[in-house]
């Protein structure tokens, strides 16, 4: 909790979007630009993202839960080792509250289940670039 | 008729009475079995301040519409129930018993008054609460404090909590109408709030299911912060909306307590009116905001097709938005079907009262014990029980029950039984009636059904046990071993098993001499909805209940074999008559010879119906047809589906009982 304080609403923030389908990619790239983020880079597996993450240093990641080669719980606990302090958040269909369940208690600072909002991933997104999340 | 309403206009005058008669009934009659509770229970906090809630409500609403003798004997009640709770030397049974006379009163002033007469006479039975008090030793003044919420451990540790300087905390936390997964959010709060405090109770229960259909989360709380920085730690966007924090070991603590934590004594609903839970009409709310989410996906779709951009992926965002919509409004549905659906308790409350006064009647010892009260169920479907609860309970306390002095002989306990339940069983909702009396007995049955020309003495023979027992719910057969007892038994049986059929059930009937009978209600959880088998015979589309369907088979037609002229097919050793459709609704069947069987089952028997293809399973909205258009017993109605088709539901009972009949019409002529 409150690790940033200062609000990024405006400001710019950078941000890896992690997915095996390039529709739910697509989707979340532009909820992050809408609200003013960058997606640096797009992964379609869990490798790629760790790879990218190492490269990128990105202020936030939105990791799919299911997805071939390493799956949303091993990578996320790959990024953590990387760095313990990084954003991730869990993106996944209804019905993985297992794997949810398990991305929070290694350090996942938030979840959200597709199908969503725009608004609503938006304003996850924002809380936990503000801090928030667990 | 009373001056605080003379500001009204007729009409609304009238519907203020309509209202007043209504919520009247009810709060007599939840009176009486919070008294017969509190028997069960003498002196229990919760029951009594109930009670004391009940009389104090009748009386300030009898007294406004001027119906002051109600409010004057109400009055008196409240006394008689002052001695009760100070047990200031009154005998508590007296005092109980006095009381549901007084309801008893209440009821009948009620009735009465509604009808337009003048009202009863109160003197003699208020004489009777004075002749009480007076014994005694006047009625007392004042009120016990309010009882406890928590278990005694969670108020042990507020206490405690608050003794080494922390504050407790109620702490409310609505989810926000977006968040999924909800055991995961409640999860990520309670993480953070045990790092700035303690949870001493949570509810629902943060390991139970029921979290992922709440609405919000209630906690006892004790923490060392401000309750300001509990909302701030409490609150994380995206998974609460609001969060409510009230002082708890304050003295002058507000706030509504949720019903949950009322678990002594039942929560009044009003029956006429459909009374319905808030947190339901928020839950339909949100869904509805949900929807408008979607149609703005829709509309974003629309737009960009209308600007000629993002042609690529728009079949898949519309993929997405058509499985965002569908889901929202399947919940939808369900959240409106929820509004229907009332506690099974509204009917199960009634037979305390019902078995306590039957049994003295009957001068027998009956314990009713009540299982399952919360199990919930369409209110149609609640309101139509009553009566044929009524009468399986009747006939169990007048028939299965033995005399207490016949019991201690054969070794049971002075009191029987009865047994009361509901549960959820696959997608339909089972009522249990059990006692544990002397059990039905068959061969008697049998002798009667024969004397009274039912069946031939051969056919008696080779009626297996099951289908003996099921000679109860024949058309004016009595049951009774003892036939002089009462009479008209089996007339009510079979109106029972009419009444449960009507309401698109099955009832089972078990029995075992000296051990008692247990009557089983399988019904749907709704009316208005069936999941149903959509399939195919000829040209015509066909569904039937999911529920009365135990297995599919896929046969070629030479798998079926002719037995004694009949086709049958034999399952896994088991032989299963067939039944053709074309037989019943002349529908043609295709030439196919690929064939699939639905197994029906009930009471023990599987008949296969034949059908040309399965289309699968659906939820289907059932119309009612007008009987000119297809008159059958066996059509239960027809349902429009998506794509405009009507298809034509089948009521399986019919048609097994037809297939039955089919069976013994075919021994017999062998």
């Amino acid at each position: 909790m409150g690790q940033s304080g200062i609000d990024r609403e405006t400001k710019e923030f950078t941000c890896l979007v992690a997915d095996d389908s390039e529709f739910a990619r697509r989707t979340l790239a532009r909820v992050v630009t809408t609200i003013g983020g960058n997606v640096v880079a797009e992964a379609s597996n869990g490798q790629e993202a760790v790879d990218l993450f190492k490269k990128l240093k990105p202020d936030l990641v939105l990791l799919d839960v299911t997805m071939p080669v390493l799956d949303g719980v091993d990578t996320l606990r790959r990024i953590l080792e990387v760095n313990g302090l990084a954003r991730v958040i869990m993106v996944s269909a209804v019905g993985h509250r297992e794997m949810i369940w398990k991305a929070i208690c290694i350090g996942a600072k938030h979840y959200v289940t597709k199908p969503y909002s725009p608004d609503y991933a938006g304003m996850i997104i924002r809380s936990v670039l503000n801090g928030g999340g667990v | 008729m009373a001056d605080n309403f003379e500001h009204l206009s007729e009409t609304e005058f009238e519907e203020i009475k309509r209202i007043f008669y209504s919520q009247s009934y009810e709060i007599v009659e939840t009176l009486q079995e919070s008294l017969i509770a509190l028997e069960g229970h003498p002196g229990d906090d919760a029951i009594l301040k109930n009670i004391k809630r009940y009389i104090h409500t009748l009386k300030g609403d009898s007294n406004s519409i001027g119906l002051t003798s109600i409010g004057g004997l109400c009055h008196s009640m409240e006394d008689v129930l002052a001695a009760v709770i100070d047990s200031s030397g009154c005998n508590g049974r007296d005092a109980v018993d006095l009381l549901l006379e007084c309801a008893d009163a209440v009821n009948a002033l009620l009735s009465e008054s509604e009808a337009g007469g003048k009202g009863a006479d109160t003197v003699k039975i208020i004489g009777k609460i004075e002749a009480l008090l007076r014994h005694a030793g006047g009625a007392p003044e004042g009120t016990k404090r309010s009882p406890v919420q928590y278990s005694e451990y969670q108020e042990l540790q507020a206490q405690d909590a608050a003794e080494k300087g922390l504050n407790v905390f109620e702490v409310d936390i609505l989810f926000h109408p977006l968040c999924r997964e909800k055991s995961v959010a409640a999860f990520m709060i309670m993480q953070r709030l045990n790092s700035v405090g303690q949870v001493i109770r949570a509810i629902p229960d943060m390991e139970s299911d029921d979290i992922d259909t709440a609405v919000q989360i209630s906690l006892l709380f004790s923490t060392g912060f401000a309750a300001d920085a509990v909302i701030r730690d409490a609150s994380i966007p995206g998974i609460t909306a609001e969060v409510i924090v009230r002082g708890y070991l304050h003295p002058e603590r507000k706030g509504p307590v949720t019903d949950d934590r009322q678990e002594q004594g039942a929560k009044g609903i009003i029956n006429q009116m459909l009374m319905i839970e808030s947190s339901k009409v928020d839950r339909v709310m949100n869904l509805v905001g949900e929807l408008i989410i979607g149609r703005s996906m829709v509309e974003h779709i629309a737009l960009d097709v209308a600007d000629g951009a993002g042609s690529g992926d728009i079949a898949s965002r519309l993929l997405a938005a058509n499985a965002y919509m569908e889901r929202t409004v399947s919940d939808l549905q369900k959240g409106i079907m929820k509004m229907r659906m009332v506690p099974v308790n509204q009917v199960f409350r009634k037979f305390p009262k019902i078995v306590r006064d039957l049994a003295a009647e009957e001068h027998k010892k009956v314990r009713l014990v009540i299982l399952g009260r919360e199990t919930e169920l369409d209110k149609a479907i609640v309101d139509a029980l009553g009566e044929p609860l009524a009468h399986i309970i009747r006939n169990m306390i007048a028939h299965g029950i033995e005399a207490p002095e016949l019991r201690s002989a054969a070794g049971k306990g002075e009191e029987g039984t009865i047994t009361l339940k509901a549960f959820h069983e696959a997608a339909q909702i089972v009522i249990e009636a059990a006692d544990d009396g002397r059990g039905i007995d068959t061969s008697a049955l049998k002798l009667k059904a024969v004397a009274d020309g039912h069946l031939s003495p051969e056919d008696a023979e080779r009626l297996s046990e099951s289908d003996s027992l099921n000679l109860v719910f024949l058309h004016g057969l009595s049951t009774s071993a003892t036939v002089s007892e009462i009479s008209g038994r089996g007339v009510g049986m079979a109106a029972v098993k009419s009444a449960v059929e009507g309401l698109r059930g099955f009832m089972e009937i078990e029995s075992t001499p000296e051990k008692g009978t247990t009557f089983r209600l399988r019904l749907p959880l709704t009316l208005a909805v069936i999941k149903a088998m959509l399939f195919e015979v000829g040209e015509k589309l066909y569904a039937i209940p999911i529920s009365a369907v135990s297995e599919v088979a896929r046969v070629h037609q030479d798998e079926l074999v002719s037995v004694d002229g009949k086709d049958t097919l034999i399952l896994r050793d088991r032989i299963i008559s067939l039944i053709h459709l074309h037989g019943l609704l002349g529908t043609r069947s295709s030439e196919g010879d690929r064939k699939f069987i639905l197994i029906l089952e009930r009471g023990g028997r599987s008949i296969g119906l034949v059908t040309d293809r399965l289309l699968g399973k659906q939820e289907l909205v059932i119309k009612a047809i007008d009987s000119g258009h297809a008159r059958s017993d066996y059509v239960a109605g027809a349902s429009i589906l998506g794509d405009g088709r009507i298809v034509l539901i089948l009521d399986a009972p019919s048609i097994i009982r037809k297939a039955i009949e089919n069976e013994k019409a075919r021994l017999a002529a062998l």
